[in-house]
């Protein structure tokens, strides 16, 4: 309707209305861009439009601060109509065309007119200071700083580093069981008759039950988030599986199963290390089986660092 | 997005934005004739939403300053804006290209809808780009843009 009566006023007769097409009234490049930001929106593309227009087009050459030369004032690519726009609002609190009186009025961002927002102390917000670093230092600020988006924090925790220490602890345990499974393949060559030591075998067994079970437990952390955050099972059971099985309950928390193998197989890796340390250590040899003991020590300190480290997460976490 | 170099700033460099109605699919008449109309409609207004440096601009001229035809039809010459409507409806793809536009330097392109072109409408009056955050910014921009034209502007047929 208003649109209809403002056509009226700017076209001066009715046939101009009918030949000059049905173009949206727009009565400011900020009104236009409101408009193709409207569209944006209906898009999905909104997140990519900033509110203000002037953000398109900032001058980039130097630092923020640099541009006003007393706080109020415009800076350089604005001017003074645009730097105190009397369009936006009719009376102060009122809701700008581009918010609703939800996000005007949140108290997300501030709590009231002039205070701060959530990311800034009271002193940033009120500061008049000048920068009065030296031109050189600003730019180079500037510059560091160009068009990146806001830093997202890794948080160190089992959900980011996991897959790391699951290949690790793969590489490590493939590596015994190779150099240990060709001493065994050696042996079955002895003369009268093939002897197998069983404490290779044991050896190899620890070091398969640690490459099982690095396979299924990232599996299951695979799965687990899936589990957890109920893509595939959205009932009770997406609660009570993870609790058993899942390695990646969020937060570093972890299953009471896992965290009991974790110690269980670090463990093994000691006995393992005790045995063919007095072997080969003790008994001063060299070769190839000299440098598994080591891989053996490794395995050691992997497994059981994981298992301390994944502990005082799940302490840590809020259970 | 990624970024293999962030180039040096200079403000002499513009973007330009090739914007396709979809894959395996060309703009069709109406729709050229549509953007064609909006554009020298809002021409102004998005004249003042450009940066700075892009604004008369060698290498993006305003439509209506390209085209001495164009610039005869513009809204602000009173009657003449009538005669557009008319002219654009019974226009094919080339008639639209040489209306608009007297070479490609100008903010809006559309030399690539013919002769075996990309197909593409072009936007040349975009800052100059150096990472992505703005970039898609721009991108957004432009396409929303021809959307807007296409959605609520609208030539009577």
């Amino acid at each position: 309707m208003m649109n209809l009566l403002l056509s009226i006023l700017t076209c001066r007769s009715n046939k101009a209305i009918c030949t000059r097409g049905q173009f949206p009234v727009v009565l400011s490049s900020r009104d236009l861009f409101n408009k193709v930001r409207q569209i944006s929106h209906e898009l999905g593309l909104a997140t990519n439009l900033p509110l203000d227009p002037h953000i398109l087009n900032e001058d980039i050459s130097t630092p923020r601060r640099a541009y006003t030369r007393y706080p109020n004032n415009p800076p350089r690519y604005m001017d003074n109509v645009q730097m105190h726009p009397t369009v936006y609002t009719s009376w102060l609190n009122n809701t700008p065309s581009y918010m609703n009186s939800a996000q005007m009025h949140s108290t997300a961002y501030t709590r009231w007119p002039n205070s701060p927002p959530s990311y800034a102390n009271s002193a940033q917000m009120h500061s008049t200071a000048p920068d009065y670093r030296a031109r050189s230092t600003q730019r180079a600020n500037a510059e560091a700083t160009y068009d990146q988006a806001p830093e997202e924090e890794i948080e160190i925790s089992w959900e980011s580093i996991g897959p790391v220490i699951y290949v690790l602890h793969f590489v490590f345990a493939s590596t015994v069981a190779v150099l240990y499974g060709i001493d065994i393949y050696y042996q079955t060559y002895e003369y009268p008759e093939p002897a197998v030591d069983p404490r290779w075998v044991f050896a190899e067994v620890v070091s398969s039950l640690s490459i099982v079970i690095c396979f299924v437990y990232y599996g299951l952390f695979r799965m687990g988030r899936i589990w957890y955050y109920g893509y595939i099972c959205d009932g009770l059971l997406s609660y009570v599986l993870p609790v058993f099985f899942s390695s990646s309950i969020p937060h570093g928390c972890c299953s009471f199963a896992d965290r009991l193998s974790y110690f269980e197989l670090s463990f093994l890796w000691l006995v393992v290390f005790g045995i063919f340390g007095k072997i080969y250590i003790a008994g001063g040899h060299t070769g190839s089986m000299n440098h598994a003991v080591w891989v053996d020590l490794l395995n050691i300190l992997l497994w059981l660092g994981t298992a301390i480290a994944r502990f005082v997460w799940w302490l840590r976490s809020s259970r | 997005m990624v970024v293999f170099k962030t180039p040096d700033r200079s403000h002499a460099c513009g973007s330009h934005i090739h914007i396709s109605p979809g894959t395996h699919r060309e703009w069709s008449n109406d729709e050229l004739r549509d953007v064609a109309a909006g554009i020298a409609y809002y021409e102004s207004y998005l004249h003042e939403l450009i940066p700075a440096t892009r604004r008369n601009n060698q290498y993006c001229q305003r439509n209506t300053i390209s085209s001495s035809r164009l610039r005869a039809y513009r809204p602000q010459s009173g009657d003449a804006w009538d005669k557009l409507l008319p002219v654009l409806r019974s226009a094919t793809k080339a008639e639209i290209v040489s209306l608009m536009q007297g070479d490609r330097k100008v903010l809006w392109n559309f030399a690539n809808v013919v002769h075996g072109g990309t197909g593409t409408i072009e936007f040349r009056g975009g800052r100059h780009l150096r990472g992505p955050v703005r970039t898609k910014r721009w991108i957004a921009f432009a396409i929303a843009y021809i959307h807007l034209l296409l959605k609520e502007a609208s030539i009577p047929r």
